[in-house]
């Protein structure tokens, strides 16, 4: 149930981070995937399961709201949410370096495989905007780390 | 057997969403561009629930600029009261121009059909993956929207076109600048025209069908639609060619750039007048209400 709660605040707050960019930036988008960033963290803090569900809804949000191939973000979203649950109960992922490491080979994983079934299924192009794509994995890393060392801190402050 | 599963329930779990992503997949890539009922369902789910996102932000924005930051204010609003007079004046005029040129009933059936030639939209998002290929707007099949309605900015510049999915209450729009968009335009000389198509990569587009012996087309040509497609009306401004190269190939490379601005995408006209061709007067840009 609580875990429940916390995928649906993610969510929540990965809708306004989206529905914010908008008007800041038109690449902004392409530049940070925001629910890259909830499944990342999710997954991470909740375990396998948790995180390749909350994989598969994000899909299903940003393939409604995108006039691509429908199930294309899905795939790459729900490998994402499961590999950060089980690897990260597997490696010391508790410094800030190493969380950032962890989730820009994550993030860069997860884009060669949406990158690649864009490329195999054909039907619409990777948006590359004069190439700021290429700086999604590590912005969305990036994004990713921050908050969950953010969650982390708060956490801990409100333990003590 | 149940050992298994009890070892393996989390890979099998993980297996059994993977497959199911692969099902949508493999029932989406017969469909092509063609949206199918799940994806519809999933639009009508989350529609609401982007636009109340959206109405949150724009609540909280509203409160900002309405009560607290309140700079410039008094500037601005002589600004518009400037030019809501001239606008006035100019208004005014052109209809009383309109009545003298032509026949009073139908300048007059003309004029009534402006006012509800538009429907204003809001946009409540674009596109999650490609933010140059489409938006979403808080109006739906409830306010009368339907598939092929050309869209309009705040100053009747051609933004796209609906497509589905259709809502209720929320629509996609197919801007222009999307690959898989096509619209007939020409320049300055209407017997040359051709087909502009977005490029999503970067928000420009390309005039397709040009031949290379064409010598008419200059850099900086404003490019306007023809109505030929049946699915946009003429004279809509479009783009404007910033270059234009030959590469031994049939036709040119004409790079264009949309006339519209993507930041000041706020809100959108939805032309929901008679189509092209029919025997009904058509709406002039940006003059419309709702």
């Amino acid at each position: 149930m609580k875990i429940g709660i916390a995928g649906g605040l993610g969510i929540l707050a990965a809708f306004f981070v989206y529905s914010l960019l908008r008007p800041l930036s038109i690449t902004g988008h392409v530049v940070v995937d925001v629910y890259a960033v909830a499944v990342l963290v999710f997954g991470t803090r909740h375990g396998e399961i948790p995180g390749a569900i909350m994989g598969a809804v994000c899909g299903l949000i940003v393939d409604a709201f995108s006039i691509g191939v429908f199930g294309l973000a899905g795939l790459s979203l729900t490998a994402g949410g499961f590999l950060a649950g089980f690897i990260s109960r597997k490696i010391n992922i508790l410094s800030w370096a190493r969380t950032l490491l962890f989730f820009t080979v994550l993030s860069t994983g997860m884009f060669l495989i949406w990158a690649g079934l864009n490329v195999l299924v054909g039907l619409s192009q990777i948006p590359w905007s004069g190439g700021l794509i290429l700086l999604r994995p590590v912005t969305t890393a990036m994004a990713a780390a921050f908050f969950h060392e953010l969650i982390r801190r708060i956490e801990a402050r409100h333990e003590r | 057997m149940p050992r298994f599963l009890k070892e393996h329930k989390k890979s099998l779990f993980f297996a059994g969403l993977m497959f199911a992503q692969l099902v949508l997949l493999s029932l989406q890539i017969p469909l092509g561009q063609e949206v199918n009922l799940f994806e519809r369902t999933t639009f009508a789910v989350l529609g609401p629930l982007q636009r109340g996102v959206q109405s949150l932000l724009r609540g909280g924005g509203e409160i900002w600029s309405r009560y607290i930051y309140l700079r410039r204010v008094e500037a601005r609003n002589r600004i518009l009261r400037d030019e809501l007079f001239h606008l006035r004046q100019e208004n005014g005029l052109l209809r009383a121009g309109l009545q003298r040129l032509e026949d009073k009933e139908d300048v007059s059936l003309f004029l009534r059909g402006l006012n509800r030639a538009f429907l204003l939209a809001g946009v409540i998002g674009v596109d999650a993956v490609d933010p140059f290929k489409s938006i979403v707007i808080d109006h739906g099949a409830r306010q009368g929207l339907r598939s092929q309605m050309p869209v309009l900015d705040g100053r009747g510049r051609l933004v796209g076109r609906i497509i589905e999915p259709i809502s209720d209450g929320e629509a996609t729009v197919q801007l222009i600048t999307d690959d898989n968009s096509a619209v007939s335009v020409a320049g300055r000389f209407p017997q040359v025209s051709g087909v502009f198509s977005g490029d999503a990569r970067n928000g420009l587009g390309w005039l397709k069908y040009i031949p290379a012996s064409d010598e008419t087309l200059t850099e900086t040509e404003a490019l306007i639609t023809t109505g030929f497609d049946k699915v946009f009306p003429p004279g809509l401004p479009v783009g404007t060619i910033i270059s234009i190269r030959t590469d031994g190939s049939l036709f040119k490379r004409i790079v264009v750039r949309p006339e519209f601005d993507f930041r000041e995408l706020a809100i959108v006209a939805v032309l929901i007048g008679p189509p092209p061709g029919t025997d009904a007067p058509m709406p002039v840009p940006g003059t419309g209400r709702e």
